[in-house]
């Protein structure tokens, strides 16, 4: 290849008339060649005439062959056919895809757990035994066990419950809520949540945080959100 | 005189070998046409266009912002691989290798460049798109540009966003929780959303806690192990991958739409 080029390469850098470009693709090299010697052509290889014969064979390639023309009704009719089973695939894939996104398996805490006997709570305190394991305030009013969230309904974060001031205060945008979760102060745009709340046949309570109650749908009417005692 | 000879027959020599000439398939620019012949032939170089307008190596016009966004991008792309090394997306490892990559990996900084750099592409992604519009190359016949620049933008979010976790600390699950908390009240396909509760057949909800916006996003139900998986190959992997493939149309459609914008 270098051998090749080499002449012709010289040549260029003597005199302006040749071709710029030395390892051009062959049909430019062919086609420069016109004006240049002939010599140069027989080393490159293709000649004019087998130029024009190669472009005369690949013409009928381009052309649509008589006689296979398809009618307009079967070219849509496949058409369509193709498009819609295309649709079809990666609409398939599409979904699957989503599917996918969805894991049938969590390496999640279970999302119920038992919390002991009614009379382990007194009445007036804010249990925070199940804070940290559960997120789960257990409180015992006059007449009731409820368990409350601790997931501020703001935007997520963890309020801390403040003994002295009587409030569930959270540290991210200091929403703050009394002791029965209703909202007073800050962004949080209503009361945190409490969850369902049953005695097993033994008299233990157990919490299941699968199903919530929300004070603003006037669920905590609900007689499995709280226990009476 | 000799020695000259000497050194002009070697360079000839080297030119013409044949590793030489299947590298350099131009041969040695003299003409303006086989300059250009070396700009379009090169991969690395044809990036460039051929001939600039005189305004386009103007600084106080275009601040090289844009220019500026993609060498920081690489240089995260860089420093990113070579953390990849060293950090584990584990709950049990994550952070400890984020303390390690500080005090025991050799080259500490490698940690404070990355994340310094993305400050820093933010910076320069907003920049340049403030410089893109107080300039009007928002218009016609940039229209286009503008809006794969609107979605590169919201994809260098994206790439803070799930960088944000990585490192497993305080801050970052809190911030990820509140995020991810936003997606739990996307219209319709959040359970906390507004509408989600008409996406149902009698009693079957079809958006619940577990098969809502924030549970594809989480792949739980809470920021945790799989949470912290999922955003960490989306932040090496399938984010880049979407932003690389938009900047490619960027890049080109720069290129396309009359090059470089300049003062009319």
């Amino acid at each position: 290849m270098s051998d090749k080029n080499k002449p012709q390469k010289n040549k260029s850098q003597k005199t302006s008339k040749i071709p710029p470009r030395p390892t051009a693709p062959t049909q430019d090299a062919a086609g420069g060649a016109d004006q240049a010697s002939n010599s140069q052509n027989k080393q490159i290889g293709v000649t004019p005439q087998e130029l024009q014969k190669k472009s005369a064979v690949a013409t009928p390639i381009v052309r649509a062959p008589e006689g296979e023309n398809v009618d307009r009704r079967t070219f849509i009719k496949w058409a369509a056919l193709g498009w819609t089973a295309f649709a079809a695939v990666i609409g398939g894939y599409g979904t699957l895809l989503l599917r996918y996104l969805f894991p049938n398996v969590l390496f999640e805490p279970k999302q119920s757990f038992r919390a002991g006997y009614p009379d382990d709570y007194t009445v007036g305190e804010v249990n925070e035994n199940f804070k940290e394991t559960q997120a789960v305030w257990i409180v015992r009013d006059a007449e009731k066990i409820y368990a409350l969230s601790t997931v501020c309904t703001h935007l997520g974060c963890t309020p801390n419950w403040l003994e002295s001031e009587g409030k569930y205060k959270c540290p991210c945008h200091g929403s703050g809520f009394y002791k029965n979760g209703i909202n007073f102060e800050g962004p949080a745009p209503r009361p945190l949540e409490r969850f369902k709340i049953t005695q097993a046949p033994d008299g233990e309570i157990i919490v299941d945080k699968t199903k919530k109650f929300q004070q603003e749908k006037g669920e905590w009417t609900d007689p499995e959100s709280f226990i009476l005692v | 005189m000799s020695e000259n000879n000497a050194w002009k027959k070697f360079q000839s020599f080297v030119v013409n070998t044949q590793v030489w000439r299947a590298i350099f398939r131009t041969g040695i620019p003299t003409t303006p046409r086989q300059r250009m012949m070396v700009v379009l032939n090169g991969v690395f170089l044809h990036l460039h266009p051929v001939r600039l307008p005189k305004h386009a190596v103007k600084v106080k016009y275009t601040w090289c912002m844009g220019g500026l966004s993609f060498f920081v991008f690489l240089v995260l792309t860089i420093t990113g691989i070579l953390l990849m090394f060293y950090y584990r997306p584990t709950v049990e490892y994550a952070y400890g290798d984020i303390i390690d990559l500080r005090e025991q990996v050799p080259l500490g900084i490698m940690r404070e460049i990355h994340r310094w750099g993305a400050h820093l592409m933010v910076i320069t992604v907003w920049l340049h798109m403030f410089r893109v519009f107080m300039t009007g190359s928002y218009k016609p016949p940039r229209e286009f540009n503008w809006a794969v620049g609107v979605i590169l933008l919201v994809l260098t979010m994206l790439m803070s966003f799930t960088g944000y976790l990585l490192p497993w600390d305080q801050l970052a699950i809190w911030a990820i929780t509140v995020g991810s908390n936003m997606a739990g009240a996307t219209p319709f396909v959040g359970t906390g959303g507004p509408g989600s509760s008409l996406l149902a057949i009698g009693d079957v909800n079809f958006v619940t806690s577990t098969s809502d916006a924030k549970f594809a996003m989480l792949g739980g139900r809470f920021v945790g192990e799989a949470a912290l998986l999922r955003f960490y190959v989306l932040h090496c992997i399938g984010l880049p991958f979407v932003m690389m493939i938009f900047m490619i149309v960027h890049f080109w459609r720069v290129r396309k739409d009359g090059g470089i914008s300049g003062p009319t």
